[in-house]
């Protein structure tokens, strides 16, 4: 046995201690009483009692979540019927094309996509808030969905559509009882990326949103323009109390889905 | 048993986008009730063959009967054949009940009925107790069972086993050799079963189909084909040969290693050069002046039941001997064998012309 | 797979690109040629041609390059640590967990922490060095976008080195190499395309972030993001803003050719 070096362990703490130390700071002061977060006077909710007294922040919430719910059922939709269509393309060109077309708003960084589609519904004659802000989501959400199940349509042995096939299933029974079945884990992790990228996004809503719309990140940096207020702090825990179900549910559903197929190499 | 056609492929070509031809002008008749090998190298077309009787492809060119009716255009969910998978292909969202239920599900077959032929079919393969099972957690030979008693529950007519037992180890293989020998008797359906291994096709089949390059080299029953190899590949695919060039002297005389020697083939021309093939297990060892054919071992490699030499005569042809008696290396030794023992093979014979030429043998009251 | 049931998948996803890809790309093109009263002119890229534009765009770039490189630099070593150790899924998970905290929260945790009485202050006064001015300086823009964008380093990284076979360090070692010597000739090439790819994920959007400018960096930083933000949202010039924005797709498209792994990782 080899003896083990201590600095890749300190090294790899102190990473892990700037990593989350911004976070837990945030955190920490959202129950300070004396509301800045420099020097902590004392224990309490209020923060948090003025949050949920706040009705105008509470519809904003309301917003955020509904878009993102709805961008990302719509876009699993359509991503998944757009994954199909790439997969079951004959000709390599038009995939490649598909492929290279879908991968276009994934590395475009976001101003350009926010400018953009700020052009695109002026120019359409779209009025910028909520139609917009949700069109944008389903737009950006499509091809992360497109990424997500891909691997599982591919990984996916060609004899299980022959075998459906050769016991009597037709067309629909194929895609029904056989292919969504199996790319379901895929289906499943991609309506939660659009979930988190339409819940995390600020620069897309920021350029086509209009007067009177906003969602939760719009509002917490113009909150945050304005500088500091330890509502943002309480927000932000529950913020990231949130995020943590969510990803512990996505791990749950991955790790299920991971453990069965590990199961069937063990054999 | 009533001879009985049920599959019928007349001329039937294959080629991929213009590419190379997988089949060509492929004819071959399938009767029912029996137990079917094709076999041959990989891309040698037989699992090509598969796919065409499956309809998960469509012939280039030609006709494929199924019971008398042109089946080209059937699409494979509306065909009486059922497929086990190489890789099994089993679904791995259900368990090993839907899995075997799903064709009945598909037609839609009432619920007690699809009970009884699910758990007949998982009695059939002795997996009765295992409907519960999720597939990962099947071992490769339970899902080798479950995979052909998914074909079977919906009682087709044929069915087809591409390579199914590839995945499994040695043992196993020859477990579910015996296995779906018994299986196919007790059914009594037909069975296509798609190979490369020589062994496991002279083991199972009433009848094989040789195959190379797209073309059928030779068909016949295991013995026929093992006996009387039409050309070099079939001699040299089925089992191990000694081929050596040689020439037909005169009937029922030829010579090859540089001597003459008695056979029992006919129907040649004279001097017509020919191949000649002697299986090792036919050669035996005996002293320097009472072999036939001299020859200087090379090399021996113990083999378990018998020993594997390597000899070389004077002409330097190399000579593989399977014996139970064991030789020293660099030892000068005769081989001996008997008249039959030796396969006559023309240079570019069709199986047509070949069994034209066996069959004048019996003619003259030659019985192989 | 009949054609009509091709086209059932595909007219969706079709529709998606041809609408909110293509045209999009389309119209910041066109709108590029136009000046603020709707004259078609090139002044545009004239104007993006002057030293103070090209000021601009070569700071933009040499803060990108610092990011990734101090990305590069920190993101390489924990990602190789963290391979190296027992639980290398979960210390993964928790890198990727803060990336999955809405950047605003992330990026408004540090005008507390930097702030004149904030904790990096106090930290910097107890060591003796003296409180700073850190808020609204390079060194604070810099820091919080590595923090920012660390996680989209380590994990191609990260990914590059798990899929290495181990067999190929020993057989190195087993011919003579040193461990450096390993690391320079095995390790590192075949962990080039991780690299690649960590290097695409960080420096694209490093080019075009406008909202950590906006907060932490004062105006002091003004990234091509921040131009194009400028003018689309407050100067209303979409003609200049769509300008800059085709420069920055034309980077874009360059720097993709050039570390082109991105391809063949989705294929």
């Amino acid at each position: 046995m080899k003896k083990k070096s201590v600095w890749p362990r300190v090294y790899l703490a102190f990473i892990f201690i700037v990593l989350y130390a911004p976070i837990f700071y945030l955190m920490f002061y959202s129950f300070n009483s004396g509301g800045t977060m420099n020097n902590f006077e004392g224990f309490t909710l209020e923060w948090y009692k003025e949050l949920f007294g706040d009705k105008r922040l509470l519809i904003i919430v309301l917003n955020t979540i509904i878009i993102a719910l709805l961008s990302s059922a719509i876009s699993t939709i359509i991503g998944v019927l757009g994954a199909l269509a790439i997969v079951y393309m004959r000709k390599k060109t038009a995939k490649q094309a598909l492929l290279s077309f879908n991968n276009v708003l994934i590395v475009s960084p976001d101003v350009i996509i926010g400018a953009s589609f700020l052009i695109l519904f002026t120019m359409a004659g779209i009025k910028l808030g909520f139609t917009s802000v949700l069109l944008s989501h389903i737009a950006f959400s499509i091809p992360i969905v497109v990424i997500m199940v891909l691997p599982k349509l591919q990984e996916m042995s060609s004899s299980l559509i022959d075998a459906a096939r050769d016991l009597g299933a037709g067309h629909w029974d194929v895609l029904s009882k056989v292919v969504l079945p199996y790319i379901s884990p895929g289906v499943f992790a991609g309506f939660f990326m659009a979930l988190t990228y339409s819940l995390d996004d600020f620069a897309v809503t920021f350029f086509v949103t209009g007067n009177g719309f906003s969602t939760l990140s719009v509002e917490i940096y113009s909150l945050a323009r304005r500088g500091i207020s330890l509502n943002i702090n309480a927000l932000s825990t529950l913020l990231f109390l949130f995020t943590i179900i969510l990803v512990a549910g996505y791990y749950f559903i991955m790790q299920r889905n991971s453990r069965s197929a590990g199961a069937g190499v063990q054999k | 048993m009533t001879k009985e056609v049920i599959i019928r492929f007349d001329h039937v070509t294959k080629r991929y986008d213009n590419d190379a031809v997988v089949l060509d002008h492929v004819s071959f008749e399938i009767e029912r009730g029996k137990f079917y090998t094709l076999l041959g190298p990989s891309g040698c077309g037989k699992t090509t063959i598969l796919r065409l009787i499956a309809g998960f492809t469509e012939a280039s060119e030609g006709d494929i009967y199924f019971n008398g009716k042109r089946m080209n255009n059937v699409p494979a969910n509306k065909r009486q054949v059922n497929t086990v998978f190489q890789d099994y292909a089993l679904f791995p969202h259900l368990n090993v009940y839907e899995n075997v239920a799903f064709g009945l599900r598909i037609k839609k077959v009432k619920n007690s009925e699809i009970d009884r032929r699910v758990k007949e079919a998982l009695r059939f393969v002795n997996l009765s107790g295992y409907e519960k099972r999720e597939i990962t957690e099947m071992s490769g030979g339970q899902r080798q069972r479950v995979a052909i008693a998914r074909a079977i529950v919906n009682e087709p007519e044929v069915i087809l086993l591409d390579e199914p037992l590839s995945a499994l180890d040695l043992k196993l293989r020859t477990e579910m050799q015996y296995e779906l020998r018994d299986l196919q008797k007790r059914l009594g359906i037909t069975f296509i079963f798609v190979t490369h291994d020589q062994e496991e096709a002279l083991a199972m089949s009433d009848e094989i189909f040789v195959l190379n390059q797209g073309k059928i080299q030779q068909s016949g029953t295991p013995t026929d084909i093992y006996d009387e190899p039409i050309n070099r590949f079939v001699a040299d695919f089925i089992g191990e040969s000694n081929i050596v060039p040689g020439k037909m002297i005169r009937d029922f005389e030829v010579e090859f290693a540089g001597k003459v020697f008695e056979c029992v083939d006919q129907g040649l021309n004279q001097n017509e050069s020919v191949d000649i093939v002697i299986r090792p297990e036919d050669l035996e060892i005996t002293s320097w002046n009472e072999g036939k054919i001299q020859v200087k071992v090379d090399s021996q490699l113990f083999r378990g039941v018998h020993y594997e030499m390597i000899c070389y005569d004077e002409a330097q042809n190399e000579w593989l001997v399977h014996s139970t008696k064991k030789a020293t290396v660099g030892e000068k030794i005769g081989l001996n064998f008997e008249p039959e023992a030796i396969h006559v093979m023309r240079l570019g014979e069709t199986e047509e012309e070949f069994d034209k030429r066996l069959e004048s043998y019996q003619e003259a009251g030659y019985e192989q | 797979m009949n054609n009509k049931a091709r086209w059932f998948y595909l007219l969706p996803y079709v529709l998606w690109i041809g609408l909110f890809v293509i045209t999009p790309i389309l119209l910041v093109v066109y709108y590029s040629f136009f000046d603020l009263h709707g004259n078609f002119t090139l002044a545009n890229y004239e104007k993006l041609f002057t030293f103070v534009y090209m000021k601009m765009i070569a700071s933009s770039f040499w803060y990108a390059f610092l990011i990734t490189a101090f990305c590069l630099i920190i993101a390489y070593p924990a990602a190789y640590f963290i391979t190296k150790t027992k639980y290398k899924q979960l210390l993964l998970l928790l890198v990727i967990l803060p990336s999955w905290i809405n950047l605003l929260l992330k990026a408004y945790a540090f005008l507390g922490i930097f702030s004149t009485d904030g904790a990096a202050n106090n930290f910097l006064e107890a060591v003796g060095i003296g409180a700073q001015q850190i808020l609204f300086t390079d060194f604070s823009f810099v820091f919080v976008s590595v923090y920012i964008f660390i996680p989209f380093m380590l994990l191609p990284i990260f990914n590059a080195l798990d899929k290495l076979n181990p067999a190929l360090i020993d057989a190195s070692r087993d011919l003579g190499a040193s461990a450096w010597t390993t690391f320079r000739k095995v390790v590192f090439p075949l962990t080039l395309s991780g690299v690649k790819s960590g290097v695409q994920a960080v420096f694209i959007p490093a080019l075009s972030l406008f909202m950590i400018t906006r907060l932490i960096a004062g105006n002091r930083v003004i990234t091509l993001g921040t131009a194009i933000e400028q003018h689309f949202l407050v100067t209303q010039d979409w003609g200049m803003g769509s300008a800059i924005a085709v420069f920055l797709i034309i980077t874009m498209v360059v720097i993709m050719i050039v570390t082109g792994t991105r391809k063949r990782g989705v294929q």
